[in-house]
């Protein structure tokens, strides 16, 4: 059963302000769209849900729990970019996740590389860009976690494999968990999310099921996405 | 099978009427089990919650049935298929004769040129 | 956890010296076989080996620095924290976890610093063609009656000791000063340098404000052994108390203001 509560959040980088009072409540079963040019404050928010960085105000709660240990044994972080030892296999890589969470899936997580054509013994070092990316999604959605962070899932691979990953998204699905996916590539995305969240500078202008979004405005998410994010 | 989804229209409408078609056109054949709202997810590319509504849409209209362990069926029943068949016929014909209206075609003339094209088309 | 987060730590750090140790080895071994040649012409030879030996000791000396500093920074502070901060483990697991490794590859490196002393030793033996029977002198040493003075396996034990808590406390001080030079992300090297000078001067004043007056109340003693303990034992003390407060240095950085590109 999840269930993410941001409430006021604010975080303040020096005389930067990343996010400026923040409120959103996302329930499980729910795909949901982190949508914003670089800078809105999307990667701040993913690190606080991750614990990695500190509020400046307000709060976050998952499953009425602040960010700690009890959260990040159910919450999945894709980051956007490269954060696995480079000198590792995926098989290692696989024991790592398997000791360190419980809700790790070894034999999905073999089947995914497999299908992926990742050579389980190649270490990182030796890999493509493209390839280390596509691990590190297999590594992730192996876990069967209440809470999935996917920050720019699909920028860097080609077509196929972004298809790739979509289908995981979707296959992986499960009706307690969220996922969020941030990402500034909407077109290829919005046919798999439920909600839409536009961040501008910090602050949520638009939270809105894509459906809805298409009904009321006749065009696709991406194209109110340019529209409302002009230069 | 290829989904293609446009721009603009909710998804949820355009996989009811794709759903539809396949039904009508016998893609999907009466009584035939239909994959998971999972896999016609995937398949479609689609979230699926949206293709979960879809479908519950779709039984609401009677054009499918889900028996609870089995899953989801596509109707068997001749007098909903027929009614479907029809339904679709007139909004074809609606089209296809408001279009040609426009062009300034009168009634007779459409009723001879349909003759003609599917006599040329034997 | 913390067992979980050695298995791969301690073998990360190994990857890189055990090689080392290897040509230390070596280098050892050739170093005592060449002792011969320095009777003759070929005396270049043990020169040469001398230097080699010297070169990898120094390197490894240098390495192992070079990876505590490493191991702590890339994995907590660099690329590598954006996996394993969001593991399910404490701050201080994490922090635990890279001092023990490093603690643990310090007293690896000690140990086989005497072992390639060991492995000169018997080179030399060997190429000397003495048949010198090492058994015999091992017990020979053994019976040697050394009238051991008053308290001296407590000071034993005491230095033993210091020297390890020294060696955390050192392990701590870096750890500090890394975690401290994030805190200015344009200028990391040159902030942990600055850092690690700072909390230099701070401890050494600190030490000697407190050691000092302990130095003086021992020449009033009696038994001159005896007040080895004064200082020992405060220096003991201090040193952990010390090791302590570089630990909560990082730890309160770490979960407080973590920030990471």
């Amino acid at each position: 059963m999840a269930r993410i509560e941001i409430n006021h959040l604010t975080k303040q980088f020096g005389n930067l302000t990343a996010l400026d009072s923040v409120s959103l409540k996302l329930e499980k079963g729910q795909i949901v769209g982190l949508l914003g040019p670089n800078g809105s404050g999307k990667t701040t928010l993913i690190k606080i849900l991750n614990g990695l960085l500190q509020p400046t105000a307000g709060s976050v709660t998952i499953n009425r729990l602040e960010p700690g240990i009890e959260t990040k044994k159910v919450v999945a972080y894709l980051p956007d970019r490269n954060a696995l030892p480079d000198y590792m296999t995926s098989s290692q890589l696989m024991d790592i996740y398997q000791d360190f969470f419980t809700d790790f899936d070894r034999q999905k997580a073999e089947a995914m590389v497999d299908d992926l054509g990742i050579d389980r013994k190649q270490t990182m070092k030796k890999m493509s860009k493209g390839t280390k990316e596509k691990l590190q999604l297999c590594l992730v959605m192996a876990r069967q976690a209440e809470v999935y962070l996917l920050d720019e899932p699909i920028g860097g691979v080609d077509p196929a494999t972004r298809d790739y990953i979509l289908k995981t998204i979707i296959s992986n699905y499960n009706e307690s968990a969220i996922v969020i996916i941030s990402t500034h590539l909407i077109a290829d995305v919005e046919s798999v999310l439920d909600d839409v969240v536009f961040l501008k500078e910090g602050r949520v202008i638009l939270h809105k099921a894509a459906d809805e979004i298409r009904e009321e405005k006749g065009e696709s998410v991406d194209k109110l996405f340019r529209e409302v994010f002009k230069c | 099978m290829e989904w293609d989804f446009k721009n603009g229209v909710p998804i949820y409408s355009q996989i009811i009427d794709e759903m539809t078609m396949r039904i009508a056109s016998g893609a999907y054949e009466p009584g035939e089990k239909l994959p998971s709202v999972r896999d016609l997810a995937m398949d479609a590319g689609v979230n699926p919650n949206t293709m979960q509504k879809a479908l519950a849409e779709l039984e609401r209209r009677g054009l499918v049935f889900s028996e609870r362990t089995s899953g989801r069926f596509v109707t068997k029943e001749e007098r909903v298929l027929k009614a479907l068949h029809e339904e679709l016929a007139g909004k074809y014909f609606e089209e296809f004769v408001d279009k040609l209206r426009k062009i300034g075609m009168s009634g007779t003339d459409i009723a001879g040129a349909v003759k003609r094209w599917l006599e040329d088309i034997k | 956890m913390l067992g979980k987060l050695l298995k791969y730590e301690i073998p990360a750090m190994g990857r890189k010296l055990l090689p080392l140790y290897a040509a230390w080895a070596a280098t050892a071994l050739l170093l005592g076989l060449t002792t011969q040649s320095a009777e003759s012409k070929t005396e270049y030879m043990v020169v040469i080996s001398a230097l080699l030996y010297t070169a990898i000791a120094t390197a490894i000396f240098v390495m192992t620095i070079v990876l505590i500093v490493q191991r702590y920074n890339n994995s907590l502070l660099g690329d590598e924290a954006y996996f394993n901060h969001v593991l399910p483990v404490s701050v201080s697991a994490h922090i635990g976890n890279k001092a023990i490794s490093a603690l643990l590859w310090i007293f690896v490196t000690m140990l086989v610093a005497v072992l390639t002393a060991i492995l000169i030793a018997i080179g030399a033996i060997i190429v000397s063609g003495a048949h010198i029977d090492l058994i015999e002198m091992f017990r020979e040493l053994m019976a040697i009656d050394i009238d051991w003075p008053e308290h001296f396996w407590l000071y034993f034990f005491e230095i033993l000791i210091l020297t390890i808590a020294s060696a955390v406390k050192t392990i701590m001080q870096i750890y500090a000063a890394v975690t401290i030079g994030h805190q200015v992300p344009n200028h990391v090297g040159l902030m942990g340098i600055g850092a690690y000078i700072l909390i230099m001067i701070f401890e050494n004043t600190v030490a000697t404000m407190v050691l000092i007056p302990l130095m003086m109340k021992m020449e009033y003693a009696e038994d001159g052994f005896m007040d080895l303990n004064s200082v020992f034992v405060p220096g003991i003390i201090m040193t952990v108390l010390f090791s302590t407060l570089y630990f909560f240095i990082c730890k309160y950085l770490m979960e407080k203001r973590l920030n990471l590109n």
